[in-house]
């Protein structure tokens, strides 16, 4: 059962992967911006995040740079929610990210599978 | 080195007779249908279906206004627009009515902010475009902003230029929010349907807020009153 963060612009889409997450146990705190982001990451420490890259103010690849630079944050595994078709999870292994979906194809079971498979 | 050719600046899209304004049309519907799609995956395990169903429904209407407006504005040049005489303050009651449960399901308030001592304003206008540009405001200030506070409908008069100033405003407001969710396109219509009724659509920036705004003309009869 995990303890994770879910950064995503829209509050509805995030409600409902928050609500899907919890049904399978796990515990998610939603945020909407990068800034959020960095203070949610110290006061939950969380064990996974959902992240959509296109965001206002830093994007995601942002916040992975940033997360990568805290020895204790670097180790989070990270999985991608985003329209953005252009990244996959090859050209950001390095910055943690295990996983990647397009919101288009993506269901709500899907990413409790993956927070699943990357915990 | 590499040589110019004939068409090299062409986007990937023109080159395969796709026109930027369809790209920029699937891009804007997209966010609705996506959401619309993910709200019904909810809404198959919700312990409050009725909620899902409403925040469907809801998104459901912003993708058809959307569709509407590309309609609208497809016809704009070849048509005739009757204008009519509308109280604007009356007409901004009827927008928040209209709009209560939107923001409501939102968590928030659109609310019309009246200023002291003005006389009551009229403007001429037609008012489905009127009510088209208001609808597409508030609904960007609602994807755009990220407080708490209320968001306001007022109506201002411009004496010395004729007009009557619909704004929507929102002091939390982020501008890089609203950079990012306002497409081209909803100010596109706003731009062109006040246009169409002699009056100019805008947005200004300030350090802790965003304006949306539509000049229309002032009614000079009733002003007489």
């Amino acid at each position: 059962m995990a303890r994770g963060l879910i950064i995503e612009p829209d509050t509805w889409l995030a409600e409902v992967w928050v609500e899907a997450c919890r049904r399978a146990g796990h515990t998610m705190t939603q945020v909407r911006d990068g800034l959020a982001a960095i203070d949610a990451c110290d006061n939950i420490r969380p064990e996974v995040i959902l992240l959509e890259i296109i965001l206002p103010g830093p994007n995601g690849i942002s916040l992975l740079h940033e997360l990568q630079s805290h020895a204790d944050f670097a180790q989070i595994p990270v999985i991608v929610v985003s329209n953005l078709t252009t990244v996959t999870a090859e050209n950001l292994h390095q910055y943690g990210v295990r996983e990647v979906f397009c919101k288009d194809t993506v269901t709500p079971l899907q990413l409790v599978d993956a927070i699943d498979r990357v915990i | 080195m590499k040589q110019s050719q004939p068409g090299d600046n062409i986007s990937e899209g023109e080159r395969r007779n796709i026109p930027g304004s369809a790209v920029v049309v699937a891009h804007e519907l997209k966010h609705p249908l996506v959401l619309i799609r993910q709200l019904a995956f909810g809404m198959e395990s919700a312990e409050d279906p009725v909620m899902y169903a409403r925040k469907i429904q809801l998104m459901s209407e912003q993708a058809l206004r959307l569709t509407s407006n590309i309609e609208q504005q497809a016809r704009l040049e070849n048509s005739l627009f009757e204008t009519t005489i509308c109280d604007a303050y009356g007409m901004c009651k009827e927008m928040t009515n209209e709009l209560e449960v939107l923001f409501n399901t939102h968590g928030r308030t659109l609310r019309v902010r009246r200023a002291r001592h003005m006389k009551r304003p009229y403007a001429v206008v037609n008012l489905d475009l009127l009510r088209r540009i208001l609808t597409a405001f508030a609904e960007q200030i609602l994807y755009t902003t990220t407080g708490d506070d209320d968001v306001e409908l007022s109506v201002e008069r411009h004496v010395a230029r004729g007009q009557i100033r619909f704004t929507i405003k929102d002091t939390g407001h982020s501008k890089e929010l609203h950079k990012m969710y306002c497409g081209p396109l909803r100010m596109d219509f706003a731009r062109d349907f006040a246009q169409a009724m002699n009056g100019v659509a805008g947005v200004r920036y300030h350090r802790d807020s965003v304006t949306l705004y539509v000049d229309v003309p002032e009614s000079k009869q009733l002003r007489l009153l």
